[in-house]
């Protein structure tokens, strides 16, 4: 199984991925914003996929993926969005793979993990 | 005579540290109808009913019937004080004056002193020394005659007090009767553009031998005669002023407000509660008081706009009645108009509410109001400075509000005035979510004391006011413009709901292990503490022991 960044600033939200992704078996790393996400991801350069909200207080969701995006070194770790802001598809713009609604099912959210994985 | 002869009004009083010397001459000066006869008999009957202190009043001035009419329109009943053998009026003829002037056997001053070994006079009002300029023209004659007769009336033993009319405002030069007595106390009558009645000042222009406080105090006739009001002079509060009092914090009488500043309003400091019409700002102050009322704190509210009566309806229908603090002396309401009070009057006021009360909270609905009792607005903050000073020497929690208009869509905190004399500043808005006018309440600023400086939803419900929801995630509800969805609800709330959903049906899957089916109970039962605790948030539901 892999190693999972979760990057929100809501710590109920946080829970419930980390809930979710501990039931598919997944190894769970996390941080409240964008910036430290980022530190997240340089001590464990392991990590195989983020999930990510995008209005975060200190640094949103659109800033940490574009200095993902920006790092030869994380560059090639996909992202998923988690939002429930309506124009958070420009995310899928600026290099996210997927996008999921918040609301969201734990269920489908795995499946969505599964797929991204496996690509 | 040792001390000081006290007028026994208070705020005179005060401006003199304590009273007039005994056997200065004072003179009481001022233009017609500014308070100078009023003035001088109060002191005198004072004297006789507080300080068995005899008094004689000298007139040239008036009939007896009508002196007699005038005083007795302050309830001051001279006959009666006659018949007590301690109060005598004598009616002099102003042409007495002349046999002085003359260097004559003075008819005049044979009379006056008859007349006060009579009732063993102490003080003596001489009503009015003006009409020496009428005796003569010569300069040098009136200031010798005044003197003369000044000097006979001391060395009866007696402390004179002296009425003058004012010269014209134009002349600057100073009559000659202020360089022959000892003390002299102005009375003066302004009306200001805008100001429907005209402000009265008393000043203590000269007092030999004593101290006193100069410049100009308001005074005003009330239906018992003439109250002073002493200009607020703060002095600098001292270490030793606090150093006694460790911070601590008063309810705001808002479970949820009092959640969020993290136990309520600092104890002994003034907090603000500023925000645009109908955002519950008095509701607050009720609240606040209340809260006082049930910990035994007497509290006190200074209303500007609302009667005190309507104040309690209202707040009555909203579900904090304030009836029975009123009835057990637990809470205090003034009412004052802003037009017609003057704030030294009201300082005063309240320096005295204080203490008889043992004051421990006070509202103040609203700064604005109270700015516009000052004449002059550059010197609405020195007020408030002063007002604030008082409350915080005497330990004193207080809570105003303050409207203000959002006709930008900047921040709220660039709209309040004054910021830097609040401890706390709460903000109260209404902001547009999803098509419904919602209330937010907010901390905008908190000194010394962590708060958590988001944003709530404010309702009032069957008991008053419910701070309740947390809008997290929403940005510009601060100016006035939420965007983004309401992510409260999202997250909060629904959320849980359907992981929880999921988590049950992945438990029943017989394709789960039982130690992975426990831990999805465990989760599902964290989900739904989650839930319930944001629920009782939500509609402001107190835990219940079960």
């Amino acid at each position: 199984m892999a190693k999972i960044l979760i990057v929100e600033d809501n710590e109920s939200i946080r829970t419930i991925v980390r809930m979710a992704l501990e039931m598919g078996e997944h190894e769970v790393v996390e941080a409240a914003d964008g910036r430290e996400g980022l530190h997240m991801l340089q001590t464990n350069p392991d990590c195989a996929l983020v999930i990510t909200d995008l209005a975060m207080p200190v640094m949103d969701g659109y800033a940490m993926i574009a200095r993902i995006q920006a790092d030869a070194a994380f560059a090639k770790i996909p992202v998923i969005v988690l939002s429930a802001e309506k124009d958070a598809t420009a995310a899928l713009d600026r290099g996210a793979v997927r996008l999921i609604r918040k609301p969201f099912s734990p269920i489908e959210l795995l499946e969505t993990v599964s797929r991204v994985l496996e690509a | 005579m040792k001390g000081k002869m006290k007028t026994g009004i208070a705020g005179l009083d005060a401006l003199l540290d304590g009273g007039f010397l005994y056997h200065n001459a004072i003179l009481l000066k001022g233009a017609p109808g500014a308070g100078k006869t009023t003035l001088g008999f109060q002191i005198l009957r004072n004297g006789i009913l507080h300080y068995d202190e005899p008094g004689l009043v000298v007139s040239f001035d008036q009939f007896p019937q009508q002196f007699h009419r005038d005083m007795e329109s302050f309830g001051w009943n001279v006959a009666e004080l006659e018949a007590g053998g301690k109060f005598k009026t004598l009616f002099i003829s102003p042409e007495d004056l002349a046999a002085v002037a003359a260097h004559h056997e003075s008819l005049f001053l044979g009379r006056v002193q008859q007349a006060a070994e009579e009732i063993g006079a102490v003080r003596v009002l001489v009503d009015s020394v003006s009409h020496v300029k009428r005796v003569t023209n010569d300069p040098m004659r009136q200031r010798t005659l005044l003197m003369g007769a000044i000097n006979e009336i001391k060395a009866m033993g007696l402390t004179p007090l002296l009425t003058a009319e004012l010269g014209s405002r134009a002349d600057d030069l100073i009559d000659f009767e202020e360089y022959v007595v000892d003390c002299v106390v102005l009375l003066d009558l302004l009306l200001r553009p805008g100001q429907p009645l005209p402000e009265r000042t008393i000043e203590i222009r000269k007092a030999r031998g004593q101290n006193c406080l100069g410049g100009k105090h308001p005074f005003k006739f009330t239906p018992a005669g003439i109250e002073v009001f002493p200009h607020c002079v703060p002095s600098p509060m001292g270490l030793e002023d606090l150093a006694d009092r460790p911070l601590a914090n008063v309810s705001s009488g808002i479970a949820g407000l009092d959640r969020v500043l993290q136990g309520g309003f600092t104890a002994g400091v003034p907090s603000l509660v500023a925000g645009v019409s109908g955002t519950y700002k008095s509701t607050m102050l009720a609240h606040f008081l209340a809260a006082g009322a049930a910990a035994g704190e007497p509290g006190l509210l200074i209303s500007f706009e609302e009667p005190p009566q309507y104040f309690i309806q209202v707040m009555h229908q909203r579900g904090i009645p304030l009836e029975g603090a009123v009835r057990n002396g637990l809470l205090h309401l003034w009412h004052r108009v802003p037009k017609g009070t003057t704030l030294d009057e009201l300082y005063y006021q309240l320096q005295g509410a204080i203490e008889r009360y043992s004051i421990r909270r006070v509202a103040i609905d609203s700064l604005n109001d109270f700015e516009r009792c000052v004449p002059e607005p550059a010197r609405c903050k020195d007020y408030l400075i002063w007002f604030n000073d008082l409350l915080m020497r005497r330990g004193i929690s207080a809570l105003w509000t303050q409207k203000i208009d959002r006709l930008s869509d900047r921040s709220p905190i660039g709209d309040i005035r004054c910021l830097s004399q609040f401890d706390t500043v709460v903000y109260l808005g209404q902001v547009e979510i999803e098509s419904e006018l919602r209330k937010v309440v907010s901390i905008l600023k908190r000194r010394g004391a962590k708060c958590e400086g988001d944003l709530r939803a404010i309702d009032c419900g069957p008991r008053g006011l419910v701070v309740s929801d947390k809008f997290l995630g929403l940005s510009g509800i601060l100016e006035g413009s939420p965007r983004g969805q309401y992510k409260k609800t999202v997250e909060e709330l629904l959320q849980p709901v359907i992981s929880a959903r999921d988590f049950v049906r992945m438990a029943r899957s017989e394709q789960v292990p039982p130690a992975q089916r426990a831990v999805l109970y465990d989760n599902i039962e964290q989900l739904l503490d989650q839930l319930d605790q944001r629920l009782r948030e939500h509609f402001g539901i107190e835990e219940t022991e079960s």
